[in-house]
Parts: structure tokens; sequence; C-alpha cells
């Protein structure tokens, strides 16, 4: 009879769990329907003719299946090249920004200098300017760049890093915020680790590439997340510093289907389902790292 | 200062420490000295002269930053909206990005997928996101109203009611900079040890108080970066509500923020002076509150945990 | 990262070293505004080509930039010296360029070219202080734009549109149907903000016989009796009359609201007609446009977008050479239908694009009654601080009269600066 009460109370419980699973994906599902929403519509929006597009009362399952929409798009403009300038360009400045900015956040975050905070605030404050006022700054900097574009050592005479890949680089390959992000993660690990390793002997490189990056993993994998989206996404620079059509990227290319009075939606919406796939995958790629247990692991052990 | 410097210099192993430092930190320095610090005082500069990029710029002392703070009308009400606006989307965007990444932080199948339509607001195109919403709060035709009409409710004009429109765009905005915060927090969590847990749990801990006693308190540098760089980015904010105003800034002036003023003078009025002027009151407020989430988040991590 | 830059770096000494060899070659840079697939396409494949086979002493390096960015990108370039030999934009923004010495006055070129007087009055479209600018491109300007089965529906003739504002107001009334408080269809859309809604001020206040400006462009006149009775009338038709909602309808995506008929007129740019025809052939079949209406005169507002040389320009005779070239009838031709524009010059009135559609071949007879904004620097500027204030008319927070006069009060300190 024991048996019977705890079989049964077992088999409740069970059906708690079950229940409560069933729950918990009906929320997620949910929270996904909204936040994924536009999106979807977009998606299906791509397959439907522009007649159905803006039907009203909306259509939201495409009656006409069709194609058409992509095939105008990628016919029309040559996004081979712009996703591959796009992407060299994302996949460069994510690499360097994961180095250069980890590399400081761990200063910032764990080594005692002179002058930290001082440095650390104008950093910080440089994001506080915006881009709009910089732009034009930037720009000149770029094209005065010595020792491109036919720039001589001081800059002069040629144009410098404009229309160019150094050029579609140029303020990408460091960005502040990943400084900070990295100094805010870095400052949670305890400290007992690191001083046990230097007592080992370890330099403070050895520190920084043998524990803090192990460590880390979540926030260099968001890190690289970040940049490649930021870096994926922006206009406005691409914009200004490439004239050529070879240099364009991905979100120029989205130009093409907006005219001055207005959008073609159809085409738009195909090429920017597919502009953001790249995108997605980054992200699919990065979240594998964010697993409970990595970042501890080291801490048990 | 020369104190604190000898302190550094006079010991070996800090000496040694703090030379390490700077090398660690050299790249970043150097490279943000060129593309940022050269161009912030340059607009700095440009601040007080009077510049449309086309010819010279002009020295004229304090005359862009009088005009601004004590002629014009628009940019205290710009100022207030940017406030507003700001301090609408943050509080409820940390509070809902929390909450996703406290529920997608598990093993579970098929939490990829979730994890990545939770994100995909972020990667869609802001002018796709921006269209799709203005048909969303459509005053005739739109989802939501279409939606209320069920209940017997509306119509309501979201983005046409002067009171309204600068809500309706901050929702949005929620919307899309949720999957942002989300990812930095579910990073934030896996940084916190799991023994703690299992000793709250071993103490009969409520959920509740789990959160409050352990994630919470670990996620602090974490809410201190969001709560910056939040300010930071929707105190200037600016493409959504152009693209949603219509480039406007309407109905009367409700939508136009210091970010849209600041455009408009820099681009449509050719007056950079005048943008960078407006640039850097709109730093120092940054600023000033950026100090203060510095001082509040000291006081806390001292006072807590 | 670094090999790659030396790459790039290697192939632009390459090309640097390479441009010298090729040096009979004047290079040209050319900015065309708008990055429309149709636009660009017809440029780069049929107009460019045929530049390039009759002028093979020049190398025409074109860009093609968004309308949108087309300010911001303009700007950076000429911030930094790199701003290219010809490029496009609208004549709004002559005054800007020339009060910097930026762009080139183009009077002499003019004077020998062959067929200027095709252009008509629209090369002052680009005028700035006695001198010419910019050689127009492609205009586009407002008529009214009305369903013809609406008319009859509510007992009008659609032959006989509106010809003053009286029978406007009379026919809005007509054909506006509501339910209760509800606009089932409004008889007039009217945009309440921004350009749009300057725009439509713009028409009334010069039908009215009034001006923005006096000859000078030193003081403000907007705010005088006939600027007054324009907004009045305007603001009347949606506080009083009640034919038109306080905001503008924006219909669903690229479909006008006048398809699904929430309105029956507006005051519509050719690009309005091309879109009815794209997503709605049958509704095309019941629209027309009307002739500006009288009040003291028949007036409308035409913005033209040309050519501009810039002053930096090292090769300016190869640079009009393109210009010439671009805006010649057979490249014209070709521009303005691809972009469904309306051609400057009046010798293209008979381009089948344009004969085949009498709605098209209105506007063309509507270019008579063309006027534009002022050519000032200060311009953007009034017409913002207009907006804001016709806003705050329309939506009652202020009389016309008010808004008017506070506007003025803000536009002559501005002017007086």
């Amino acid at each position: 009879m024991q048996t019977k009460v705890a079989r049964g109370m077992q088999i409740r419980e069970l059906g708690a769990e079950a229940l409560k699973k069933v729950l918990l994906y009906a929320g997620l599902a949910a929270v996904g329907v909204v936040m994924a929403g536009p999106f979807l519509w977009m998606l299906l929006s791509s397959f439907k003719p522009d007649l159905e597009l803006f039907a009203y009362p909306p259509v939201w399952w495409p009656k006409h299946f069709m194609l058409d929409h992509y095939r105008y798009a990628f016919l029309n403009v040559s996004f081979g090249r712009y996703f591959l300038n796009s992407f060299l360009v994302a996949a460069i400045a994510t690499a360097a920004n994961v180095f250069f900015t980890s590399l400081a956040g761990y200063a910032f975050a764990r080594l005692e200098f002179f002058g930290k905070n001082a440095i650390f605030f104008l950093l910080l404050g440089t994001m506080m300017i915006p881009s709009q006022v910089t732009l034009i700054p930037v720009f000149i900097i770029a094209k005065r760049f010595p020792l491109t574009g036919g720039n001589n050592i001081l800059g002069a005479g040629g144009t410098g890093l404009i229309d160019s890949y150094g050029g579609l680089l140029f303020p990408y390959l460091i960005m502040v915020f990943g400084v900070f992000l990295v100094r805010q993660f870095f400052m949670s690990i305890p400290r007992d680790l690191d001083d046990a390793a230097r007592i080992d002997g370890a330099s403070e490189f050895g520190i920084y590439w043998r524990i803090c990056l192990p460590l880390s993993r979540p926030v260099l994998a968001t890190l690289a997340i970040f940049v490649f989206t930021n870096v994926w996404d922006d206009f406005l620079w691409p914009l200004v510093i490439t004239n050529s059509e070879k240099m364009r990227t991905v979100q120029l290319g989205l130009q093409i289907f907006q005219s001055q009075f207005l959008v073609n939606w159809g085409p738009l919406m195909a090429a920017t389902v597919v502009v953001t796939l790249p995108v997605l995958m980054v992200f699919m790629l990065g979240q594998k790292y964010f697993i409970r247990g990595i970042a501890t692991t080291g801490l048990k052990g | 200062m020369l104190e604190s410097w000898r302190y550094f210099w006079n010991n070996p192993g800090r000496r040694r420490v703090m030379l390490m430092a700077y090398l660690f930190i050299a790249p970043v320095v150097l490279y943000v000295f060129v593309t940022s610090f050269i161009p912030m005082f340059t607009s700095l500069y440009l601040s007080f002269t009077r510049y449309n990029a086309l010819s010279a710029a002009k020295w004229i002392g304090l005359a862009n930053y009088r005009d601004i703070l004590l002629r014009d009308t628009l940019f205290w009400r710009a100022l207030r909206n940017t406030v507003q606006y700001s301090l609408e989307v943050l509080p409820v965007n940390i509070a809902l990005s929390l909450g996703l990444a406290i529920l997608i932080n598990r093993k579970l199948r098929g939490i990829t997928l979730f994890r990545t339509l939770y994100y995909l607001p972020v990667v869609t195109s802001a002018i796709a996101v921006s269209m799709i919403w203005m048909w969303l709060y459509e005053r005739n035709l739109g989802l939501i109203n279409l939606l209320l009409d069920q209940f017997g409710i509306g119509p309501v004009d979201w983005l046409g009611k002067p009171g309204l429109a600068l809500h309706s765009i901050a929702a949005m905005r929620v919307w899309k900079g949720i999957g942002w915060n989300m990812v930095i927090y579910l990073a934030g969590l896996q940084g916190i040890p799991q023994y703690l847990y299992e000793a709250a749990m071993l103490d009969g801990a409520s959920t509740w108080q789990q959160f409050r006693k352990i994630t919470w308190p670990m996620l602090k540098p974490v809410t201190y970066y969001v709560i910056t760089m939040g300010l930071i980015s929707t105190l200037q904010a600016f493409t959504e509500l152009y693209a949603m105003s219509r480039g406007t800034g309407g109905p009367l002036d409700s939508t136009t923020t210091i970010g849209f003023l600041i455009y408009q003078q820099a681009f449509q009025y050719y007056e950079m002076g005048k943008a960078s002027a407006i640039a850097f009151i709109l730093f120092v407020a940054i600023f000033a509150l950026s100090l203060i989430n510095v001082k509040f988040f000291q006081s806390r991590v001292e006072g807590g945990v | 990262m670094k090999r790659f830059m030396g790459v790039a770096l290697s192939l632009l000494l390459v090309l640097a070293l390479a441009v010298p060899a090729f040096a009979e070659k004047t290079p040209i840079n050319i900015w065309f505004a708008g990055t429309d697939e149709v636009f660009m396409k017809t440029m780069s494949e049929e107009v460019i080509p045929a530049f390039a086979r009759a002028n093979p002493d020049i190398e025409l390096i074109p860009t093609f930039v968004p309308w949108g960015d087309l300010s911001t990108k303009l700007t950076t370039a000429f911030a930094a010296g790199v701003g290219p030999d010809v490029f496009m934009h609208g004549a709004a923004a002559t005054a800007g360029f020339a009060s910097n010495d930026r762009v080139q006055p183009l009077d002499g070129y003019i004077a020998r070219m062959e067929d200027a007087a095709d252009f008509g009055a629209t090369l002052n479209a680009g005028a700035y202080q006695g001198k010419k600018y910019m050689i127009p491109a492609y205009g586009a300007g407002r008529l009214l734009m009305y369903r013809a089965d609406f008319f009859k529906e509510a007992g009008l003739d659609p032959d006989k549109p509106p010809r003053t504002w009286e029978e406007f107001r009379k026919a809005a009334r007509k054909l506006t149907v509501k339910k209760g408080n509800r606009f089932v269809r409004e008889g007039i859309d009217l945009p309440s903000q921004g350009i749009d809604a300057q725009q439509i001020y713009s028409m009334f206040i010069w039908q009215a016989g009034g001006s923005f400006l006096n000859e000078e462009g030193t003081q403000a006149t907007f705010n005088g009796k006939e600027g007054v009775k324009a907004l009045q009338f305007l603001v009347d038709l949606v506080r009083k009359d009640k034919v038109a909602d306080e905001q503008i309808n924006l219909g669903q995506g690229n479909i006008p609201p006048i398809v699904p008929g929430q309105i029956a007129m507006l005051f519509a740019v050719p690009g309005d007609l091309k879109q009815v025809e794209k997503y709605s052939p049958d509704t095309y079949k019941q629209i027309r446009v009307a002739m500006p209406f009288k009040d003291k005169q028949q007036a409308t507002l035409f913005s033209f977008s040309g050519f501009f040389m810039s002053s930096d320009s090292k090769n300016k005779d190869e640079a009009w050479k393109v210009i010439k070239y671009f805006s010649g009838k057979e490249a014209l031709a070709k521009l303005c239908e691809s972009m469904s524009s309306l051609p400057p010059r009046q010798s293209l009135k008979s381009l089948p694009f344009i004969a085949r559609d009498p709605n098209i071949v209105a506007y063309m007879d509507a270019m008579e009654f063309a006027q534009g904004n002022p050519n000032i620097p200060e311009w953007v500027k009034i017409r913002d601080i207009l907006s804001r204030y016709i806003e705050r008319a329309y939506f009652g927070a202020m009389t016309p009269k008010a808004a008017l006069d506070k506007a003025a009060e803000e536009v002559n300190a501005l002017l007086k600066k």
C-alpha cells in the first residue's frame, strides 16, 4: 500500500512535471510569437504577390506562393559581392574586437595602474557623442590617412582610405562598448584565481590567456555576436566611405528597392530576409557558449 | 596625483603590473585616440564655430550654446521628450530582458530556436521594422486596432495623437531592444556559480528569494553595463523616431528628440557647429546621468549582497 | 588583416600608377541621385555606355546615392574635399551650395547651348541671385487627383472638376462619407505635417496671390492677408467643414488610400498616379486630375531636380560635356521615363509614356502655372518653421492667423542674422 501511495505521488509528480513543461513551452511560444511575429510576417510576405501583400483584411498565409520577389531582388542586384564585402568587414572587425577589447577590458577590470579610472571614463565618454557630429571629422581622418590611397606620409595628395576595405573597416576595428562589456564581466570573476596563478609565476598575459579568457566564453561570444551584428547592420559609414559598386555592402544594397517616393516592399522584404540570415547564423553559433557551468567549473575544481 | 604615480612606480611589483596594463590597453587607447578622440575634440571645437561643412569654420564663441539654451524653444521640448523616452524604454526593457534571459537560461529541447526567435527583432533592419510597426499602429486598418475592435475599443490613433505617439514608439523600441540585453543577461547568468543556488535551496529559499539574494546582486556589474549603454543609446535615439513620424518629429513636436535635432541641424540645415553644440549639451546630460548611475551602484554594491 | 590591408594598399598603388597610362582620358565623377532599380539599370546599361561611345576622351565614374542620404554624403565629401565633379540634387539645394561657392554658375555654358529654350522657365528653378546653377533633369508637381466614380456617386460631373476654392469645398463636402463621427471616406486627404503640409499651403497661398517672402528675401510676408486666407481655408476644411481628417491617410503599404476609397481626392504628384496604376489598374481607369484652382490666379507647386557642377572640379569643360549629354533630349527621355517623372523639356511632351496618359499630359500642361518655393539658403529652416505652425493650426492648437504670425516672427528673426 505504501508503495502504491508512493507510486501515486510519483505519477502525480510526473504529471505536474509534464504540465510544468507544457506551460513552459506554451509561454516560450507565446513570447516567440510576439518577438518574431513581424519577422515571420515579413518572411511570409516575401512569398506573396504585391496585391496580397497589401490586402485588407491582411492575408497571413500566402495564397499564391511565389519566389518572384527573390528572383527580382537577386537578379537585379549583385548581392554576391555585397555579401562578400559585408562578411569580410564584419568578420575581421569581430576578430579584432574580441582580441583587443578583451585585453583592455581585462586590464581595466583586474589590474591596478595609474590613471585607470580617468582613462576608462575618457573611453566611455567617446560613446556619449552622437556619431552624426563626428561623422565628418572621422571621414576627414580616413581621407588623410597616411600612406594609403595615394597619400604621402603626411596624409596629403590622395584619397586615403576612401572607397577601400581599409576605409570600410576604419571605425570598427576597436569599439569601446566591447572594452566596457568585457570589463564588467571580468570584474565578476573571483580574484583568488589569478592571485594563485600569480604565485605560481604566471605572467599577466598568461593569466589573461589561460584563466580569464577560458572563463569568459559567454561574454566573448556575446561580444562577437554584437560586433558582427553592429558592423553588418551599419548603413551610414559604408554610405559615405564607399563610392564604387564593388565596395558596397549589403545594407547599401537594400537601398535599391527604395526610391524617392515609394518603396518596393516585396523585393525589399525578400532581400531583408536573406540579409538577416548570416547574422542569425552567427547568433546561433555564439549562443552555444551560453551554457551554465562553463564559467563556473573552473572555480569548483 | 604625483603621490599616486609614485605609489605605482616605486614598487617593482606594482610597476610591472602597471606597465603590463599599459601594454594591454595601448592598442585600444591609440586606436580610439585616432578614430574617436580627435573627431570628438574637433566636434567640440566646431561647437564654438559657425560651420556648414562647405566653407571654413568661423569662430563665434558661445553663440551656438546661447542660441540653443536661451532662444530655441524646440530644444527644451526635445530634451523633455528625450528624457521621457529614455525613462520609459529603459526600465521596461531591463525588466523584460532579464525575465526572458532567466526563462531561456536552461537546457531544453529547442531552446536555441526560442533564443533565436527572441533575438530576431535586434537583427531585423530598422526600416523594415519601422514600416511593419507603422502598419500595426495604423489608425484605420492596423492590426492592433483590428484586435481592439473585437472588444469594442477604439480605433486608437497610436502615432497620430500628440499625447500618445512617443509612448507608441517607445513600445516599439522596447520590443526591438529586448533581445540585445537578453543576450547580455544570458551571458551574465552563466557566471553565477551553481553552488550558490544549491546552498540557498538547502536553506529552503524560495525562487523569489534566490533571485533577490543571488541572481540580482551577482548581476550588478552586468546591470550597470546595461543601464549605462541603455542611457547612451536611448538618449541619442533618432532612427525609429524619424522613420515613424515620417521625418516630421510630430504630431505637435511630440516625437522630436535631441538626436532628431542634431540630424536636422547637421544634414538638413548644414549647421555643423550648432549640431555639435547640441551634441555636447547632450553629452553633459548623458555623462551626468552615468555618474549618478555609478554612485548608485557603488553604494548599492557596498551596502547589499 | 595586415596582409589584407597590404593587398588592398598595393592594389590601390597599382591603380594610382596605372592612371597616368590612360592620361588621355579625363576622369569625371558623377553622383546620380536615386538608387531606384529601374533608374539605375537604365542609366548604367543604356545611357552611360552611350555616353562612353560618344565621348571616348572622358572616363565617367558614376556613383548612385540614395535620395534620403544624398545631403549627408555630399556634405561629408565636400568637407573632405573629395566631392564629385557633377552631381544631381533638388533645386531647393541651390541656394545653400551657391552661397558657399560650392557650385559653378552655368550661365556661360547655357548661353552657348543651342536648345536652351527647350527648357523654358524651368532653368530658373536652380537660379540664385541672378545666376543659374542647375540644368533640370526631371520635375514633379502637385495637382488635384480624384475618382470619377465617386464624383458620379455624389452627383458631381467628373468631367467638370472644381475650378475655384468654393467649388472645391463643395465637392469635398459632397464626397465625404461618414459613419457617426468617423470617416468612411474623406472628401480630401490633407497632410497636416511636414513638407507635404507646407507644399500644399504653397499652392493655396500663391493661388490667393500671396507670397512667402518679400522680393529681397529679407522679410516674411506669408502672414499677410492672402497667406492667412489660404491657411484659414485649409484649416476650415478640417475643423469646420470636417471633410478631411487631421492626419494624413497613409493607407496600407503601397496601396494608396484612394484605391480602397478611404479618400476621394488628394493633391498628388505623378508618382502617386503610377502607384495606383501599378497596384490597381481598374481603379486607375477612374482616376482624373484637375488643373490648379483659380482664386486670384491659377498656381501650383513644381519642384525640379537636376545636374550641378562642383566649383572644385578640375575639368570643368569635360564636366559640362557630361551635364550637357545627360540633360540632352535622348538621355533625358530615358531618365524621365525610368523615374516616371516629368521632363523639363517641352519637346519631350510627345514621349510615348506621357502622350498615352491624359493625366500625365495634364501635369505637363499645368507646368505653365508652375511656381517654386523661394531660393534662399535659409529656406529649409523656414519651411520647417512653417510646417510646425501650419500643423498647430490644423490641430486647432492655434488660429491660422496666430500661427502664421508666430511663424513670421521666428522667420524674421532668422533672416535678420
